[in-house]
């Protein structure tokens, strides 16, 4: 049979090269060590009122409250420019 | 370019004093041919010094302000991301979260985070709860409840302290909140590790393999649980195209209150199951294997959570019937 397009797929992954490129720009920026984890996720929210797509950047630095970065935009579309210097 | 296999994970929650790391000190201590990485809150309550056993600090990451969808718990991310680094020295990861912890969280970051989810897999929750103290903890404590809720294996501990008769209202009680989870009844946790470790329970492919007699029953409503369950079934082929639009705004309008859904589907027309599953308003779905030539088309689904209103979601599944013509499904 033919079947309809499956919005419920299993999400893939967002790009994983460009999510490592935001990592090091992150990182070069702010000239984090390496016991700093960065985390950098596209958040695709079906709630009323979060955005439809979002890149959102987690700074982790043992001991210390986790950095967000939100920015309203798909991982593909962020670019250097979009990052906050630390 | 070949990918490492991911890492299964396994979460161990339960109430204070269920017998947790009874059973994680077993884990470490046996001979089952696995090595693990433990990621512990309360590092001197297990008897083994290892640097594979991490402390944590149960951080919890609002990746969206305030959306209980996206928050994930950072110090897993963080201490994952670590472990990975030396992932050649174990075969896979168990969290033993706190007596008061939030399962969702746990779970989500399995879900939610890129870099977790390329190196790992949530392979079950197990939750370990006290035959003896269980029915007063759920009175007074929503946790208990959604420890229980989260669950795809909850082993029933302290059997030796409790009477037959107890024991079987205990149970019932379990199956009211949570009717597809495996229940494993033990005495200190001594259950065969195989039946907790490397179960796959959050593979679509493994979704609702339970006994289906529980899920079929009614259950006693005496209590006025926090998290109750409700299964839905029909015998008639479902139309793909009023059930997906249906499921998926079913989840955006009561996700914060759905812990838990699964469901399989017998789609018209189709000779593959169709399999979903839901954490809050995480929801994935996909065909996985045919249907066997004397297995009964059956779709079904079962919804665990807070007050969902059960009257109006089994009015929008039946109204994805193929034999109903009706376009109101969305009208929940």
């Amino acid at each position: 049979m033919n079947r309809l397009a499956n919005p419920l797929a299993p999400r893939g992954f967002a790009l994983p090269e460009k999510t490592s490129q935001i990592k090091v720009w992150i990182r070069e920026s702010r000239g984090l060590d390496d016991d700093v984890v960065v985390s950098v996720t596209e958040l695709v929210c079906r709630k009323d009122g979060c955005p439809d797509i979002e890149t959102v950047i987690g700074i982790m630095r043992p001991g210390e409250k986790i950095e967000t970065i939100r920015l309203r935009k798909a991982i593909a579309d962020v670019t250097s420019h979009d990052l906050p210097r630390g | 370019m070949k990918h490492p296999q991911k890492m299964p994970v396994t979460v161990l929650t339960g109430y204070l004093g269920a017998g947790k790391t009874t059973l994680l000190n077993r884990i470490l201590t046996e001979q089952h041919g696995k090595r693990y990485a433990v990621i512990v809150n309360e590092f001197g309550e297990v008897g083994i010094d290892n640097d594979l056993i991490v402390d944590t600090d149960e951080e919890v990451f609002e990746m969206n302000n305030g959306c209980i969808c996206c928050t994930v718990r950072g110090d897993l991310i963080r201490i994952i991301e670590s472990l990975m680094r030396r992932r050649d020295r174990f075969d896979a990861i168990l969290i033993e979260t706190t007596g008061l912890a939030d399962p969702a969280p746990v779970a989500q970051t399995f879900f939610v985070d890129d870099d977790v989810r390329q190196k790992t897999k949530l392979d079950a929750i197990v939750t370990v709860v006290d035959a003896k103290h269980l029915l007063c903890e759920l009175d007074h404590a929503h946790e208990a409840q959604e420890q229980l809720a989260f669950a795809d294996i909850v082993i029933l501990n302290k059997t030796d302290l409790v009477a037959p008769t107890e024991l079987k209202a205990v149970e019932a009680r379990i199956r009211r909140i949570n009717p597809t989870a495996a229940i494993r009844h033990s005495i200190r946790c001594n259950v065969p590790l195989d039946e907790v470790l490397d179960r796959a329970a959050f593979d679509l492919n493994r979704v609702l393999e339970v006994e289906p007699d529980f899920l079929d029953a009614e259950h006693d409503h005496e209590h006025d649980d926090h998290v109750t369950s409700f299964s839905l079934v029909t015998e008639a082929s479902i139309d793909p195209r009023k059930f997906l639009p249906w499921i998926q705004m079913i989840t955006q309008k009561f996700g914060i209150d759905m812990l838990r859904m699964k469901g399989i589907l017998a789609f018209k027309g189709d000779e593959d199951r169709f399999v979903v599953q839901a954490v809050h308003m995480l929801l994935e779905g996909d065909h996985y294997r045919p249907w066997k030539k004397m297995e009964k088309r059956v779709s079904r689904l079962v919804f665990i959570g807070r007050n969902l209103p059960k009257g109006l979601i089994e009015d929008g599944f039946l109204k994805c019937r193929a034999d109903v013509d009706s376009v109101e499904a969305l009208n929940a």
